[in-house]
């Protein structure tokens, strides 16, 4: 990795102190992101290394195994920015994380081989793209956000942002609009159109992603009194309001009525008196 | 003149100032840049302190990066899933990212928390609708407005007080002086979008505007105008030119004066669109129509005359925030008339500052809309009118400015007005007039 800017330098310090604090094994792996919020049912095996449960702050070797149960969630924060939330019932391992932040260029690379995942793309992905592996199907991501469902019946691609691939043996579709869904049964099997996601569907997803009562334990504190960030409000809908249309209208039917009026006068139409 | 000084004045004043405010911006983004990178790395460091990742959102948000504001925010709902603020502000991200069916997840959510702040419960009246009516592949929308309306010099009469007659200036005779007028208006925009859910984005786009009046007084000069267009708007290279479009379509109009029909027109035309960036976007366009002209009496001496009509324009539109913005429509014109002294070339522009403000209570979900607006308008005609001057080839300069006032009071009914003031300067007394235009009534919008 390079760093060049002076403002780049105190997470990668803190992460590479981090990496000398941690065992022998996971001291020699590649820390790729930091957990950033997490229930006491996630566990992470590092390569080669014992089974650990993933608290808030730990930080992710590449290519650990990732897994959740019935009740576990898990959220990940790279350098980059990208963010992955990890559902209940999941299986992720991140094959490869190489990030400049001099460039905003790297590579990012991860299997999922179970349950749910939403991707919100960092800066890589807004430069070289991010692949995510799945049993069915591969996932190129650019500048997107997406969640990712993995189950017995094939792999589901919700786009919320970007460019999404869907790809298989069998070929691609390209999602370039959000509130689409591509749905892979096998990785044989033709990939039909991105049909619209069915709000009920993007609501499962959530509910797998949530962590009940909160993931983090302990709530917010005095911080949550001073959140308000609500503001500036969205803009006004142009086709719901006056504009500059409205005002050429309401101007051309004035030239219409001086056009006609002033036929009148030349013609010597005599103008009526006003009505009583 | 001197109204027309001020309100450029005016004008020139919100311009500066909003481009005084651009520079300070450009000179912040840098700093917000390093503030993102420095509380990224802060956070990183110490994930629960939840002010940093608040801070964090803020600089994001005003770097326009809503992706790194949406991660923060989904991990701030980890551990506070019912904070009624964040479920909001992500529901407003989500909107500003055009990821409608997240708007709708988040706004729900925030709607069902009991503690969502009045100002905010008051706004999702507005956005929760507004995002679900987005996920439909046909969508509907529109503004209507009625009201009264005061014209200082409804029949565009001359105010040199003559009329030139084959070069000779010549008493209005039979024809009154200006003469103002009261009346009641109603003002229509109506726009249908059909979505053929394709991953291009294509659609059909339909238009509908209509305006009509109807004189306290002077009756003869009761004015109906409707006008239409439809075509489809194609994505030209989506996942290489995203937001580059281009839409043929067709278009057509009819309009009465005093009850009996005057200028009717159809015809089509061709629309770029380049909505690439956050901060602009452009869209030119050309047109050409067919119009009929029902001009009664023995001499056609006014501008509008049958035969073609081609336009060649474009909408400019700079966003210096999201609720601010500058409109520009340039556009050059060639009117091909049956007689020569019809056909003109024309060239001028509108140009609009457009402005959102917060409304005086919290309980009004949308925001106010100020606009001053500014209009000019050059017209050179092809030959003299033998009828008016056989001598003097008619040129015209008109201008008109004005400020529009958009005042919502619920999500679907409020209040608007406008005042313009009006003026034509021609080489012939015929046509040098002006007027003053106000208009106030109330509106309904979907």
């Amino acid at each position: 990795m390079q760093i060049s800017r002076a403002g780049s330098w105190t997470p990668m310090l803190a992460l590479a102190l981090a990496a000398l604090a941690l065992p022998p094994g996971e001291a020699a792996a590649q820390v790729v992101g930091d957990v950033g919020a997490a229930t006491p049912l996630s566990l992470g095996t590092p390569p080669g290394e014992k089974t650990r449960n993933m608290v808030i702050g730990a930080r992710v070797i590449a290519n650990e195994l990732i897994q959740t149960g019935g009740e576990g969630t898990l959220n990940i924060l790279f350098l980059d920015r990208t963010t992955l939330s990890i559902g209940r019932n999941s299986r992720l391992v991140i094959d490869k994380y190489v990030y400049d932040p001099a460039t905003g260029r790297g590579v990012m690379t991860a299997t999922m081989a179970q349950g749910v995942m939403r991707f919100i793309g960092g800066q890589i992905s807004h430069t070289t793209g991010v692949k995510v592996l799945t049993p069915v199907a591969t996932i190129g991501v650019r500048g997107g956000m997406m969640t990712v469902s993995v189950g017995p019946d094939g792999v589901s691609v919700m786009s919320h942002y970007g460019h999404i691939d869907v790809a298989n043996d069998a070929g691609h579709q390209l999602m370039l609009r959000s509130g689409f869904t591509v749905h892979v049964r096998g990785r044989h099997d033709h990939i039909a159109m991105p049909g619209q996601t069915s709000l009920q569907a993007l609501d499962a997803n959530y509910a797998a992603l949530s962590g009940g009562q909160g993931s983090g334990g302990g709530g917010l504190g005095d911080a949550a009194a001073h959140f308000g960030v609500a503001d500036p409000p969205l803009p006004n809908d142009p086709d719901s309001m006056p504009g500059p249309d409205t005002i050429g209208m309401v101007n051309l039917g004035q030239a219409f009525v001086g056009n006609r009026s002033q036929q009148q006068q030349y013609n010597g139409a005599r103008i009526p008196r006003p009505r009583d | 003149m001197r109204k027309l000084q001020r309100f450029l004045a005016g004008l020139g004043f919100s311009v500066g100032v909003a481009l005084a405010a651009q520079a300070d911006g450009r000179a912040d983004h840098q700093a917000l840049v390093a503030a993102q990178a420095r509380l990224l790395a802060e956070t990183l460091d110490a994930p629960k302190n939840f002010d940093l990742v608040f801070r964090y959102v803020q600089v994001s948000e005003a770097l326009g990066d809503y992706e790194a504001a949406i991660s923060a925010l989904e991990r701030v709902l980890a551990f506070a899933p019912h904070l009624s603020r964040a479920n909001f502000e992500l529901a407003t991200l989500y909107f500003r990212l055009g990821s409608y069916d997240n708007a709708v997840h988040y706004f729900k959510a925030a709607g069902a928390a009991p503690d969502l702040p009045v100002q905010l419960r008051a706004r999702l009246t507005a956005y929760l609708p507004e995002a679900e009516k987005q996920l439909q592949p046909m969508r509907w929308a529109g503004f209507l407005q009625t009201g009264i309306g005061y014209q200082s010099n409804v029949a565009a009469l001359p105010d040199t007080g003559f009329l030139s007659l084959f070069g000779h200036n010549a008493p209005q005779g039979s024809n009154v002086p200006q003469q103002s007028d009261g009346e009641v208006f109603g003002l229509a925009k109506i726009s249908n979008i059909y979505d053929l859910e394709n991953q291009r984005g294509d659609r059909i786009e339909t238009g509908f505007i209509g305006y009509g009046t109807g004189q306290f007084s002077l009756s003869q000069f009761d004015l109906g105008y409707v006008e239409a267009n439809i075509g489809p708007r194609l994505a030209l290279d989506p996942a290489n030119w995203p937001g580059v479009t281009i839409k043929p379509y067709v278009v057509g109009n009819l309009s009465w004066i005093g009850g009996t029909s005057y200028l009717n027109s159809g015809g089509a035309g061709v629309t770029l669109g380049f909505d690439t960036a956050r901060d602009w976007s452009v869209e030119p366009d050309i047109e050409w129509r067919h119009l009929s002209v029902n001009n009664p009496g023995h001499y056609q001496i006014t501008a509008l005359g049958d035969g073609d009509y081609i336009s060649v324009s474009a909408d400019g539109i700079y966003r210096f925030t999201e609720l601010m913005s500058v409109d520009v429509r340039p556009i050059y014109a060639r009117a091909s008339a049956v007689n020569p002294w019809q056909s003109f070339n024309q060239g001028g522009f509108q140009v609009s500052f457009h402005e959102e403000f917060a409304p005086p209570f919290p309980w009004m979900p949308l925001q106010w809309t100020v606009m001053p607006y500014f209009s000019a308008l050059w017209d050179a005609f092809d030959a003299p009118d033998p009828a008016v001057n056989p001598y003097v080839r008619r040129c015209d300069f008109a201008y008109y400015g004005g400020v529009m006032l958009d005042m919502p009071i619920t999500a679907n009914f409020g209040l608007s007005g406008m005042m313009q003031y009006a003026r034509t300067n021609s080489n012939l007394p015929n046509f040098s007039n002006d007027d003053l235009t106000v208009l106030f009534g109330p509106t309904a919008r979907f």
